[in-house]
C-alpha cells in the first residue's frame, strides 16, 4: 500500500469507531424510549457479556478465513468441545474449574491443529475447491456434533462450581460475579491475541499470510506452519469461549451449533480477519440482541442479529473494520 | 437378527412419499447448486414456505386445498425472489451464510408466539389435507402390497402422486437443461466472466435458477406436509438442508436425474442401518453400555456427516476446481 493509502486508512479508523459508538449510543437511546434507563443499562451489560463470548468464540473463525479462505462451518464444534472437555475434567475428574478450563484450552488447540493437519492440509494439497471445502466442513460439523450427542447425551448439564451466585447490585443494574469474570477473561484473551498479532514476529507472519499467501511464502514465511498456528489458536480460543458460554448457558451437545450463526454474524459484521473487528462485531450483535428484548418478544431476539448479518452482507460485506474487497 | 425384515424396512423407506419429497427437493437444489453453482444453504426455508403456505391457507383461513397449494408455490417463488435479488451476486461463502441466515430467520419467526395465530407457533398446524385424501381412488379399507412392502390406501395414493410429481419434475428439468436456457446456465457456472462478456445477463439466469429450484423445494415441502398431516417449524431446520445436500452430492451434483437415485439410495441406506442397529441393540447382539436405544437414532446423523465428507473428497465428479481467492 502506498503511504497515502496507509494514512487514509489510519484516519478512517477513528472515524469508523466513532460512527460505531454513535450508532450503538443512538440505539440505546432509542430503546430507552421504550424502557427505563436501568433496563437499557442492564440489557447493554448482558449484551456486552454475550457479545464478548461471541467475539472470543469467533475470532478464530475470522483468522482462519483470512489466512486460508475457508469458511469453517464446523467452528461451533470447537466451542462445544471446549465446554464438554472442561465439564469432563470438572465433574468426572474433580478438577477445579479454572484448571479444567486450562485443559479445555489446550484440548481446543490440539483439536484445531489435528483438524488442520489431518483434514484441511491434505485437501488443500489435493486442490479441493472452496465450495467443496465448505461442504466438507458442514459434514464434519454434523459428524462431530452428533458424536457429542452420542456420548454426552441430550440433556444439558452444568459445572460443579459457580452455578448459583449472589448478584452484585450497582445503581440498579445486576451483575453476577461469574459474568464479570467472563468479560474480563474474554477481553484479556482477545487483547493478548491482538498484541500478539501486532507486535510479535510470528503475529506479523500471520498477518502477512492473511494478506497475501503467495507473496508471504515467496518472502520465506512458512505458511503451512502459520496456518497450523492459526488453527490451533482458533481452536483454543473457541474452546475457552465454550467454557465461559457454558458458565451461563450450561453444557449441551449442540451449544456451539446454536450460537454458530450469531458468531458468524459477529465476526462478519465487524470485519473478517481482524481482532478489532471480531470484538466490535461481537459486541454489536450481543447488545442489539439484548436491547431488542426490551421492545420485541424475547424469542425473536436472535432474529434481529441475523437480520443485521444479512443487511451487512448485502450493503457492506467487508464489515466495519474489514478492507473493501470484491466479494462477488 | 432378521435381515429380511431390515431389507423390507429399507425398501419401504426407498419408495415412501417422504423419499419422493426429498427427491423433489434434491432436484431443485441440484438446479441451484449443481447447475448454477449457487451454494444455497437455506433450502429448508423453501420447503417450510411451501408447507406453511398450504397449511396456513387451509387450517387458519379455511381455504381449499388447491388454493393452499397455489399459495404455497407462489410463496416459495416469492421467497426465492426476495432472497435472491440482493444475494445471488455474492461469492459462494457469503451466499451460503446469507441463505442459512434467511432460513433460520424464517424458522424463528414461524415458531414464535407472535406468529402463532397464523402458524401455530411451536405446536405447528395439523389437519389440512383431508380434501386431498378424499380424492383417493384406492379403496381405503384395503392394504396393498408392492413386492414385500405392504402399505395402506392413503399412503399408496400419496406415493403415486408423489412419484408422478418426481417424474414430471425430472422430465421438465431435463428438457429445460437441454434447452438454450440450460446451456447458458451451464456456461455461467463454468466461467461467469466469459458468459457475461458474451452478453448474457448472468444475474437473471442465476436468479431464475434459484427461484425454479426454490419452487421445487416448495413442492417437496407440500408433499412432506401432506404425508405427515403436520407442519412444525423445527422440521425445517438446517439439518434438512444438509440431508438434501448429501442426496445431491451422492447422486452426483450437476446431472439431471441423479438426485432421484440419490434420494432413493440415501433413504435405503439410512433405513437399513437404523433397522440393523435397532435389532442389534434389541436382541442383545450389541450390548455395549455406551450404545443403547437412544444412540441408534443418532447414528444416522453421524453416518450422514461422515458420508458427506467422504463423498465430496473422494468422488468430487470433477466439478470443483481450485480457484485462488480473487483479490483486487
Amino acid at each position: 500500500m502506498t503511504n497515502a493509502t496507509v494514512t487514509a486508512t489510519r484516519a478512517a479508523l477513528p472515524r469508523r469507531s466513532v460512527v460505531v459508538l454513535l450508532a450503538v449510543a443512538l440505539g440505546a437511546a432509542a430503546t430507552a424510549a421504550f424502557a427505563s434507563p436501568v433496563q437499557v443499562a442492564q440489557a447493554t451489560l448482558d449484551g456486552a457479556r454475550f457479545g464478548l463470548v461471541i467475539a472470543l468464540s469467533g475470532v478464530g473463525l475470522s483468522l482462519i478465513f483470512a489466512t486460508t479462505g475457508l469458511f469453517n462451518f464446523a467452528h461451533g464444534e470447537f466451542v462445544t468441545f471446549g465446554a464438554i472437555l472442561a465439564w469432563l475434567c470438572n465433574v468426572m475428574l474433580g478438577l477445579p474449574l479454572t484448571l479444567a478450563a486450562a485443559v479445555a484450552v489446550i484440548g481446543g488447540a490440539a483439536a484445531g491443529a489435528s483438524v488442520e493437519y489431518g483434514i484441511w492440509r491434505p485437501l488443500r494439497r489435493h486442490g479441493v475447491g472452496l465450495v467443496a471445502a465448505i461442504v466438507v466442513s458442514i459434514g464434519l460439523a454434523m459428524f462431530t456434533r452428533h458424536l457429542f450427542l452420542f456420548f454426552f447425551h441430550g440433556q444439558s448439564r452444568s459445572y460443579r462450581e459457580y452455578t448459583v451466585q449472589q448478584a452484585w447490585h450497582l445503581l440498579g443494574v445486576q451483575l453476577l460475579p461469574k459474568d464479570l469474570v467472563t468479560m474480563l477473561v474474554a477481553l484479556a484473551a482477545l487483547a493478548a491475541l491482538g498484541i500478539f498479532l501486532k507486535r510479535s514476529r510470528t503475529g506479523q507472519a500471520v498477518r502477512a499470510t492473511a494478506d497475501d499467501p503467495d507473496l508471504s511464502q515467496a518472502s520465506g514465511i512458512a505458511t503451512d506452519r502459520v496456518v497450523l498456528l492459526v488453527w490451533s489458536l482458533g481452536g483454543a480460543l473457541a474452546a475457552l469461549g465454550g467454557v465461559v458460554l457454558a458458565l451461563d448457558d450450561q453444557v449441551s451437545w449442540d451449544m456451539g451449533f446454536r450460537v454458530l450463526l450469531l458468531v458468524i454474524a459477529g465476526v462478519t459484521l465487524g470485519g473478517l480477519g481482524t481482532v478489532r473487528g471480531a470484538i466490535a462485531g461481537g459486541l454489536i450483535i450481543g447488545v442489539v440482541t439484548q436491547l431488542s428484548t426490551l421492545w420485541a418478544p424475547s424469542e425473536l431476539k436472535y432474529v434481529f442479529a441475523l437480520i443485521a448479518l444479512v443487511a451487512i452482507l448485502i450493503f457492506r460485506p467487508q464489515g466495519i473494520f474489514g478492507r473493501a474487497q470484491r466479494i462477488g | 437378527m432378521d435381515l429380511a425384515a431390515a431389507g423390507v424396512d429399507a425398501l419401504r423407506a426407498a419408495i415412501a412419499p417422504a423419499t419422493a419429497a426429498y427427491a423433489l427437493a434434491a432436484l431443485g437444489l441440484n438446479l441451484q447448486f449443481g447447475y448454477a453453482g449457487l451454494l444455497n444453504l437455506g433450502h429448508a426455508g423453501f420447503m417450510a414456505v411451501g408447507a406453511y403456505g398450504l397449511a396456513t391457507t387451509v387450517a387458519v383461513f379455511g381455504g381449499g386445498f388447491w388454493l393452499g397449494v397455489a399459495v404455497g408455490l407462489a410463496a416459495a417463488a416469492a421467497f426465492g425472489l426476495l432472497l435472491g435479488m440482493p444475494t445471488v451476486r455474492l461469492r459462494a461463502d457469503y451466499l451460503a451464510i446469507t441463505t442459512i441466515a434467511a432460513s433460520e430467520i424464517l424458522r424463528f419467526v414461524l415458531r414464535s408466539g407472535w406468529a402463532q395465530p397464523w402458524t401455530g407457533g411451536v405446536y405447528g398446524l395439523q389437519r389440512f389435507a383431508e380434501e386431498f385424501y378424499a380424492l383417493n381412488p384406492f379403496a381405503t379399507s384395503n392394504n396393498y402390497a408392492i413386492g414385500p412392502v405392504v402399505v395402506d390406501a392413503r399412503t399408496l395414493w400419496l406415493m403415486v402422486v408423489g412419484w408422478a410429481l418426481v417424474a414430471a419434475a425430472a422430465v421438465l428439468l431435463v428438457l429445460l437443461l437441454r434447452s438454450p436456457w440450460g446451456r447458458v446456465l451451464s456456461s455461467v457456472r463454468q466461467d461467469e466472466d466469459l458468459a457475461r462478456s458474451l452478453g448474457k445477463n448472468v444475474f437473471a439466469y442465476k436468479l431464475q435458477a434459484l427461484v425454479i429450484g426454490g419452487v421445487l423445494g416448495g413442492v417437496a415441502g407440500i408433499l412432506l406436509a401432506v404425508d405427515q398431516q403436520n407442519v412444525n417449524p423445527d422440521n425445517y431446520g438446517s439439518v434438512v438442508t444438509f440431508f438434501v445436500y448429501t442426496i445431491v452430492i451422492l447422486g452426483g451434483a450437476g446431472r439431471a436425474m441423479a438426485p432421484v437415485t440419490g434420494a432413493v439410495v440415501f433413504w435405503l441406506v439410512i433405513s437399513a442401518t437404523d433397522s440393523v442397529l435397532r435389532q442389534a441393540v434389541d436382541s442383545g447382539t450389541v450390548s455395549w453400555s455406551w450404545f443403547g436405544p437412544q444412540q441408534v437414532g443418532v447414528a444416522r446423523f453421524v453416518l450422514v456427516g461422515l458420508a458427506l465428507m467422504l463423498i465430496v473428497v473422494f468422488r468430487p465428479q470433477g466439478l470443483f476446481t481450485w480457484r485462488r481467492r480473487v483479490r483486487t
